[in-house]
This record gives structure tokens, sequence and C-alpha cells, in this order.
């Protein structure tokens, strides 16, 4: 266990954006129509977004950046870096992040460079940018945080397609040497690493025409070797034993914590194993918002997202203390206490 | 740990499955409700009832209701 504490950074907003198209667990061909019910009841997930051909995450990261900085009313000039956490790159190379910088309109004066982490990424993401930030001494940032993986995942995979959704988010970060610390716990086991692949396509396994032939994998699952791998069984184990015990280590870590956050914000897994883990830590029921049943699992987004769809009004009325913790592939694992005032919280902006 | 109580403890998790269906010797992948999201809600059980977790290799091992019992318990007894 790595932790590390924060100073001189408020989180002062965060905004999120999805692809207007609505794919639904009911209508998902892969599963009998029995089958989908209980996918629907035991996931949790019943609706999600997907991209259409030619949009990536970038483009909404993108437009929840810009609504973001339009509600807080930030001059761009101030904004001095931009971290870019994604597993859906819009190219290999150059980085998304400095792409972004001249989209969303930053000056050259901006830092900008990428952060290839997925399900544990937005806290990851989070300490980079607002220690780095810390470092600058003053100005203003923006981690924009997105994936894009129903374009990984095959859709004729019923083990995994039907979990995912397409987001993008932006949260806005400023220097502020009255803000209260933030506290974090980060961890990662590469043991783990098969347990959440895609295997062609980087420079061990290069692409071929192999690697996009689809195969049957397990009855009615194919995909190909470029395709997103779900090992569930072991995610499962993993996200149980794992995520109670980053959040208890990180509440040892606050001084003072006393009465529980007034929010606790998990990666979106589903359902069964994020109960699990609420149970778990006894945690009651409503301060544990969901963003499961009608986007799914939206990768490193899932935190962003569940905090602007689930929460916005209550997290932009007043001081609010909040657990964010986010789990998955690496393996990797981190949790994260913030607090925040009156939080900018713009309403979820389809594209 | 009793192979009564195991076994009802799967008859009330899986859906489908009728009280008093499961024997010990009950073949796993004979069971029709017996499939990944099964798998996952009886997982999430063994953590939350024995407080212990099934790998998947050890799953696959499994071929019976005992085999799985088996398995749980003898996490139960020596604590890893």
């Amino acid at each position: 266990m790595a932790s590390a504490r924060v100073a001189s950074v408020a989180l002062r907003g965060v905004a999120a954006c999805v692809p207007r198209t609505v794919a639904r667990t009911a209508d998902y061909a892969g599963l009998s129509l029995d089958e989908r019910l209980k996918f629907a009841k035991t996931t949790g997930i019943e609706e999600r977004r997907c991209s259409l051909p030619g949009q990536c995450a970038s483009d909404y990261c993108e437009a929840a950046a810009k609504r973001l900085i339009a509600e807080l009313g930030w001059n761009k000039a101030d904004i001095r870096l931009l971290v870019c956490v994604t597993q859906s790159p819009d190219y290999p190379v150059p980085a998304t992040a400095v792409l972004l910088q001249q989209r969303i309109g930053l000056g050259t004066h901006c830092a900008a460079f990428d952060i290839g982490m997925g399900c544990s990424g937005y806290v990851y993401g989070l300490l980079v940018a607002s220690s780095l930030l810390g470092v600058m001494g003053g100005g203003k940032a923006l981690l924009v945080v997105g994936d894009t993986s129903t374009r990984s995942a095959n859709q004729r995979d019923r083990t995994t397609a039907p979990l995912f959704g397409d987001a993008g988010t932006a949260t806005a970060l400023e220097f502020n040497p009255s803000a209260p610390e933030m506290v974090f716990d980060l961890n990662s086991d590469g043991r783990g690493w098969e347990a959440i692949v895609m295997r062609h396509g980087g420079f061990r396994e290069p692409l071929t025409a192999d690697s996009l032939v689809d195969r049957e994998v397990a009855p009615g699952a194919w995909r190909a070797p470029r395709d997103l791998e779900l090992n569930g069984i072991e995610v499962f184990n993993f996200g149980l034993r794992e995520a109670p015990r980053t959040v208890e280590a990180l509440l040892t870590a606050v001084p003072g914590v006393g009465d529980l956050p007034d929010f606790f914000f998990f990666h979106q897994a589903n359902m069964l194993m994020n109960e699990m883990i609420r149970k778990k830590l006894k945690i009651p029921a409503e301060k544990c918002p969901y963003s499961l049943r009608s986007f799914g699992n939206t990768s490193c987004a899932s935190i962003p997202m569940t905090m602007v769809t689930a929460s916005a009004e209550a997290l932009r009325a007043g001081p609010r203390s909040l657990v964010l913790c986010g789990f998955g592939v690496g393996l990797s694992w981190a949790s994260s206490y913030v607090r925040t005032e009156g939080l900018v919280c713009p309403e979820l902006v389809e594209l | 740990m009793k192979i009564e109580a195991f076994i009802k403890l799967i008859e009330d998790n899986v859906d489908g499955i009728a009280p008093g269906s499961l024997q010990s010797d009950t073949v796993l992948t004979s069971i029709p409700q017996w499939d990944s999201l099964a798998v996952l809600t009886m997982l999430a059980q063994f953590d939350a009832e024995y407080g212990v977790q099934v790998s998947g290799t050890e799953m696959q091992r499994c071929s019976t209701v005992s085999d799985l019992f088996s398995t749980v318990s003898s996490k139960v007894t020596k604590p890893s």
C-alpha cells in the first residue's frame, strides 16, 4: 500500500458526457430472453450508451470539459495542466491529452499528458493532477477521464459486451492554500494482468490479420485476440477482496473522520459485486450511489459518471466528504478521501 | 460446516433451483440454472457466509456439489 496526501488543491467541479445511442440489456441478442432478465437483475445493468463509429472517448471528454469550464466561468489561460486517463486513445501516438489541449482551446503553456489506466484510473489521475498542480503552486488543472469500452469488447462476446458503456468526464482542480487535504491509498498487482486484457495490438503481440478473427471462446461467446477479455471469476474475487481493504486503509489514514463520509463513490463494476463490497464495509445504501442501471460499467469514467448522474444535486448543495474507490484492470486499485464545497456539477451532456 | 446447509445456500440463492432438488452427488453442470451468473452469485455467498474465496481454477476442478463443498469447507477449516 502506498499512501499520499495532497494539500492546497481543491476539487471544484465534475462534468460528464455520454453518447446518445442507448443499448438495452432487454434487446441484447447474445443472451436469451430469460438470460437478459437474469443478467439485468444480477448486474443491475439495464441500459448503456454506445459510441457511434468515428466517436472517440476524447470527444466526450472534450464536451464535458468545455461545459465544465463554462459553468465554472474559468479563464482558459489559467489552466496549466491537462491530464487524460484513457485506454481508448484517439491514436497510439501522440498522446490524447495533447490533442485535447488544442481542441479544448488551452494555451501552449499548458502541460498535457496521458495515463493509461482503467477502472482504478480516476483515483490515480486525481492524485497525479492534484499533486502536480500543488507543485506548480498556482493556477488550475483539468483531469479528463473516459473510455469507449464498447469498441474494445466484441459485441458478440456475451460474457463481456453487455457490461460496458461509453463515457467521458472532466474534473476541475484549483490551487487554493486553504483547501482541505486530499488523502490517497494506491495499490497494484501485476500477477493478475491476464484477468482483464486486450492481447493483440501492442508491441508484445502486434496486430496481424489473425488478431481480428473471431473465435468461439465459450458457448455462444465470440471474440478475437484484439478484443477485450475479462476473467469474471478472478475479477470478482479481486474486487471483493481488495476494494474493502483499500477503503479501510484510507479511512484509517484520515484523522478524525469520525462519522462516516457523506458519500462513497465506487467504480461501477456490477451490482452483485458492488453491493457485496458495500455490505462488507457496512456502508448505508443511501451513501453509496449507482450509475450502473442506465450506463453500465463505464471503465475509468464510472466514479465521476456516478457523481454527475446520481448525486449532482447533493454535491452542489454544500460541503461534502467523499470516498472515491476504483479497482480493476492491472490489476490496480486505489481510493481517495476528498472534501468538496458546493461542487460545480453541470447536467449530463449527450453527444 | 454441514453439507445440508451448504446445499440450502445454493438452492436459496440461485434463481430457479427448486428446494430439495440438489443432492451431494449432483453434477454442477447438469443443473440448468448453473451458469456464469450463478457461479458469481455463489462466490459472493461463500465470501459472505464463510469468509472464503474460490478461484476460477478451483471452481473448474469441482464436478459435483460435494466437490464444491469440500473445496469451500477446506478453506474454512484452514484459513489461508
